[in-house]
């Protein structure tokens, strides 16, 4: 998958969580900067995120969320480990 | 060297106060017993009697260790809690907060009353250090800390026994020094 659709992807599960519209997410969306980032959006993030993954994040990884472009690193290195587990 | 002096803090919407055995009310007494509102902190709900959450209540002694309600403003309700213990041969505090009333959760309640506690633990009883020690997996715990810029100091790995599944569980501390504080609030 490519980096753009690692941002697509991590753009739609961050509107999911917030129940916000995909296009109120600009590409440098932070915890500072979307007033519905809250503890609840941010409980239900870190849950579609695994579920997505498949897999439960690490407590390193949660502690590291907190941007849209957070969210697209997450995808795009599980992407990466499954790609080379898969070699 | 610590006197007893009540915490009577406002902010916007929420005053925040030393609870009194007066406050052990059945609002109060339900919270202890919801496993939606202990779980995250890894504590067995308890059903309690009003007298033995008075008892609690009246084992801080609002020195070194502080029950500290937080009340909503408009609507005069108590709405949940911080227990802040100072040791104070260090000068450093460790703060817990528990939002009881599910109403209020996702309401940045603690982005709003944190500060105002932290200010005061900093400025009016000089205390050095801030510590919190979430859960890893207490998600909306660890959202507050990295909102208000509190620095993750380590993560201690299967740190607790959960009380659910025995599974091992990481538990994470963050701080905040005065000098970081000050700066953050742009008051240094």
């Amino acid at each position: 998958m490519k980096v753009e659709e690692h941002l697509s992807e991590a753009r739609s599960i961050l509107a999911r969580a917030l129940n916000a519209p995909a296009a109120a997410i600009d590409d440098h969306a932070t915890i500072d900067t979307l007033e519905d980032w809250d503890s609840l959006a941010h409980m239900r993030l870190v849950l579609e995120i695994e579920q997505h993954l498949k897999r439960e994040l690490s407590s390193t990884e949660i502690v590291e969320l907190a941007s849209l472009a957070d969210v697209r690193n997450l995808l795009t290195s599980s992407d990466r480990m499954t790609s080379e587990q898969l070699r | 060297m610590m006197r007893k002096r009540p915490v009577h803090l406002k902010t916007e919407r929420f005053l925040l106060r030393n609870l009194a055995v007066n406050d052990a009310s059945e609002r109060y007494l339900a919270w202890a017993a919801d496993g939606d509102v202990m779980g995250p902190l890894n504590v067995k709900p308890i059903r309690m009697t009003r007298e033995q959450l008075a008892a609690y209540i009246s084992s801080f002694d609002g020195m070194t260790r502080f029950l500290i309600g937080i009340f909503a403003r408009v609507e005069s309700i108590h709405i949940g809690f911080y227990v802040v213990e100072v040791d104070s041969s260090h000068d450093v505090a460790s703060f817990n907060v528990v939002i009881g009333d599910k109403e209020y959760w996702g309401k940045k309640v603690v982005i709003e009353t944190r500060p105002a506690l932290v200010d005061h633990f900093f400025d009016d009883r000089g205390v050095a250090k801030i510590i919190g020690l979430p859960l890893a997996r207490n998600i909306p715990a660890i959202f507050n800390y990295k909102a208000e810029g509190w620095r993750l100091e380590g993560v201690f790995k299967a740190h607790r026994k959960s009380i659910t599944d025995g599974k091992r569980l990481d538990q994470m501390q963050f701080a905040m020094l005065k000098d970081e504080w000050r700066a953050r609030r742009g008051t240094a």
